[in-house]
Order: C-alpha cells, then sequence, then structure tokens
C-alpha cells in the first residue's frame, strides 16, 4: 500500500528546449508544487526524479525534471503521470477526506447492516453519488441527510436508510 | 477485458480509440477493442446489408444474415462464457450508469451497432442481446452509442484511471445545485460581477450564494428541493424567488 502512487500532475507537452515540461495538475492543491523536491515518473518503471524548477504557466505548469534536458527527452513522456507515494500526499485540511480513500469504504446503516462497499465516487451538480456494490448495488448521494458518519479510521460510512434509497439503481 | 464492436462503419471509431486515455487502456493491455465490419459477412456482390422492411413501411432494416454470421464469429473467437451481447437500438432499455458498472465487470462485452430502421427482429431468437438505447433521441447509427457504452465502461476498468490527489468535504452538500462563480476581471465587455462578491461582508456574500444556490435549484431542478434540508431563511429565500424579487438582504 505505501508504495501505491497517486498522480498529482499530467505532463501534456515539451517547453523549450531545455528538457521543460508542461504538466497539468491533478491535485485540488496546486501550491503543492511550490516546493516539491521530486517526483515518480511511472513509464516505463517507476522511478524517482529530483525536481529542478518549477513555475507557472497560464493555468499550467512548466517543470524541469533531473536527466530530461531536452525537447526530445520531454517529448518522450507525453501523457505520463507525475506521482507522489501517499506518504508524500498533503495534509488534508479539517473536514476533509480524499476521494480515493473513500473508495473501499464500508456503508452501514444506523442499525448495523452491512449494506456493501463503495466501489466510485461519480461527480454531479447537486451532490456527489457514492456506488455502492454489495448484496444490492446502489446509488448513494452523499448528502447530508443520508450520510451520518463517516469513519476514517475504521473505514465505514454510516448512512441513514432512507426509504426506497436501495431502490435508487 | 475485451470489447468487440461490429459496426458497417469499422473507421468511426479509428480517432477516438487513439486518444487519450482510450488508447493508454488500450496499449497498457487493460483494454482489448476488437472491431468488425459486418460489410464484410454480406452474402451478395453488392455488399448490401439491409433491405426494405416486409409489409412495408418507411426505412430500411438491418438484414439478419451477414449480421448472424458475423456476431457467430464473433462468439467463435470469444474465449470466454463470461460475456455479453448488447445492440444499440433506440428501442432499447435506457443506459444508465449502474449498466456501464455491469458491463465492466464481463471479460468479453460484444457490442452490435444498429442502424437504419432497425435490426431484423429474428436476431434475439439466436442470442441473447440487451437491447439498449442511450437517451431519447435520434442518432444516425449505433456508432456513437457504441462509442459511449465503450468510454463508460472502459473508465470503469482497473488501472484505466489514475488516483489523484482529489480531496471532497465530509460535510456533504444539502442536495442543492452549486451556485454559479466568477472570477476575475470583475468587469467584461460591460458585464459586472456582483457587487455582493466584491465588497468584503462574508456574511453576506455567503446568504447570496445561498440564495443563487436556491434559484438555481428552482429553475433547473425542482425535484431536488423536496428532500433538501432547507432552513426557516432559505423558505424566506424560496418566497421571495417565487414572488420574482432579487436578492437584497
Amino acid at each position: 500500500m505505501d508504495q501505491e502512487l497517486i498522480a498529482i500532475g499530467k505532463i501534456v507537452r515539451a517547453h523549450g528546449i531545455n528538457g521543460e515540461l508542461v504538466v497539468i495538475p491533478l491535485t485540488d492543491f496546486v501550491d503543492r508544487f511550490d516546493d516539491l523536491e521530486s517526483v515518480v515518473l511511472e513509464a516505463p518503471q517507476p522511478r524517482r526524479l529530483a525536481v529542478r524548477s518549477v513555475r507557472a504557466h497560464k493555468q499550467q505548469l512548466l517543470i524541469a525534471l533531473e536527466t530530461i534536458d531536452t525537447r526530445n527527452d520531454a517529448e518522450a513522456h507525453i501523457g505520463e503521470f507525475l506521482s507522489v507515494t501517499r506518504a508524500e500526499l498533503v495534509e488534508l485540511p479539517e473536514g476533509t477526506l480524499f476521494q480515493f480513500d473513500v473508495v473501499g469504504m464500508e456503508v452501514r446503516s444506523e442499525d448495523g447492516e452491512d449494506l456493501g462497499k463503495i466501489v466510485e465516487i461519480i461527480e454531479m451538480p447537486a451532490n456527489d453519488i457514492w456506488r455502492v456494490e454489495g448484496r444490492r448495488s446502489f446509488n448513494l448521494p452523499a448528502s447530508g441527510n443520508i450520510i451520518l458518519k463517516v469513519d476514517r479510521t475504521a473505514r465505514v460510512v454510516t448512512i441513514r436508510l432512507l426509504e426506497g434509497l436501495l431502490d435508487l439503481q | 477485458m475485451k470489447i468487440t464492436i461490429l459496426t458497417i462503419f469499422p473507421e468511426f471509431f479509428e480517432s477516438p480509440l487513439r486518444q487519450s486515455l482510450l488508447k493508454k487502456a488500450i496499449d497498457s493491455g487493460v483494454l482489448e477493442v476488437e472491431l468488425i465490419d459486418i460489410r464484410k459477412y454480406s452474402t451478395n456482390k453488392h455488399n448490401t446489408v439491409d433491405d426494405t422492411p416486409f409489409g412495408g413501411g418507411g426505412g430500411m432494416v438491418m438484414k439478419i444474415e451477414p449480421l448472424y454470421d458475423a456476431l457467430s464469429t464473433a462468439l467463435y473467437e470469444s474465449d470466454t462464457q463470461n460475456r455479453r451481447i448488447v445492440l444499440t437500438s433506440a428501442a432499447g432499455r435506457k443506459y444508465d450508469h449502474a449498466t456501464a458498472v455491469k458491463y465492466s465487470l464481463f471479460d468479453h462485452l460484444i457490442v452490435v451497432c444498429g442502424r437504419y430502421k432497425g435490426v431484423d427482429e429474428r436476431i434475439s431468437r439466436f442470442f441473447d442481446l440487451d437491447e439498449i438505447s442511450i437517451g431519447d433521441y435520434i442518432i444516425n447509427g449505433g456508432e456513437t452509442a457504441a462509442l459511449v457504452i465503450l468510454e463508460s465502461v472502459f473508465r470503469l476498468l482497473p488501472g484505466s484511471i489514475h488516483k489523484i490527489e482529489s480531496a471532497l468535504s465530509d460535510s456533504f452538500s444539502d442536495e442543492l445545485l452549486g451556485a454559479p462563480v466568477w472570477t476575475r476581471p470583475a468587469e467584461f465587455l460591460g458585464q459586472r460581477v456582483p457587487d455582493v462578491l466584491v465588497e468584503g461582508d462574508h456574511a453576506r456574500q455567503e446568504r447570496f450564494r445561498r440564495w443563487c444556490a436556491l434559484k438555481r435549484t428552482v429553475e433547473n431542478r425542482p425535484d431536488l428541493l423536496w428532500r433538501a434540508q432547507l432552513s426557516d431563511e432559505d423558505r424566506g429565500m424560496l418566497e421571495s424567488i417565487a414572488a420574482g424579487r432579487e436578492f437584497e438582504n
């Protein structure tokens, strides 16, 4: 689990002739790039590269990594992800969760009935939908009058089993 | 996972299969896509795959012989029993996320792109088919629908979408649509950002956002209101929205 990689950026283009990469941030915490010391490039096999420089460029970032020195080098990495390990994730502000941590949590009713596991988060305009798979599979609206408690340590979500909720297929 | 698409326009899929995440999934072996040209199984010299319907009526019907042969070939070459055949059809059951999740669990999904007015009904006598419609509107053919199915299924496959460092709040929204948002510049071609957002009164800004969220929900998704948690202040706002008044407070 500790070696699990979480993407924080995606390389979309090469910039200039010195191997700079144009990167789209894939994180809600863009400032984290300011003091980023190294990242993991995943392909062809995961390896850690030191970050030489980071600068902002419109909505994107220009990042220089060690060993990537020419435009050709940079172009070879288009489409790849810049990742970090779990230990390097940003510290979450109070009252927030990582989306990927919610995936896999167990869902229980107030009475302790096991309803299944969250397999996916679907972002919707009103509230997110958590797809739950279990004995029955259903779409759980992540809304304040349904989600009663999220226990991060036990990885359990307790919900109010409103009538008809399990029929939201 | 393998997805086989039976179509009379295999070239339709060339570009989408070469783009971004789909390409990545295919390159990494998470997904295999096979295209079968139904026209190659046509039994006459003009390669026709359609004919006029028995009993009259407009439009053309997809013939059964080429489709039968193409589907039989796809099944013969399928190396798993954990598979499903889908026929895109305006008359089918409505496609949704739950169906996409179900399909993503098969090892082999075979999608037949319907065309013309429909497919000779007898095809369902020979094959167990899910007839699927992506919505209540007319499109030229099942290719677009097949692409929708392909994209919605492949992104559920493990390894095709990366975990990314994004967070969500653990105080959950209350079923209203989000308030509209603005960013700089404060004025664009004479259109100004609402004054309340530029002035520094945060409590008032909060009420303004709530007002906007309520108004938007009333206008676009009134069905969400019945289960929303509304305060007395919300109810007051709703009354004044219903009366057509502007935000004042």
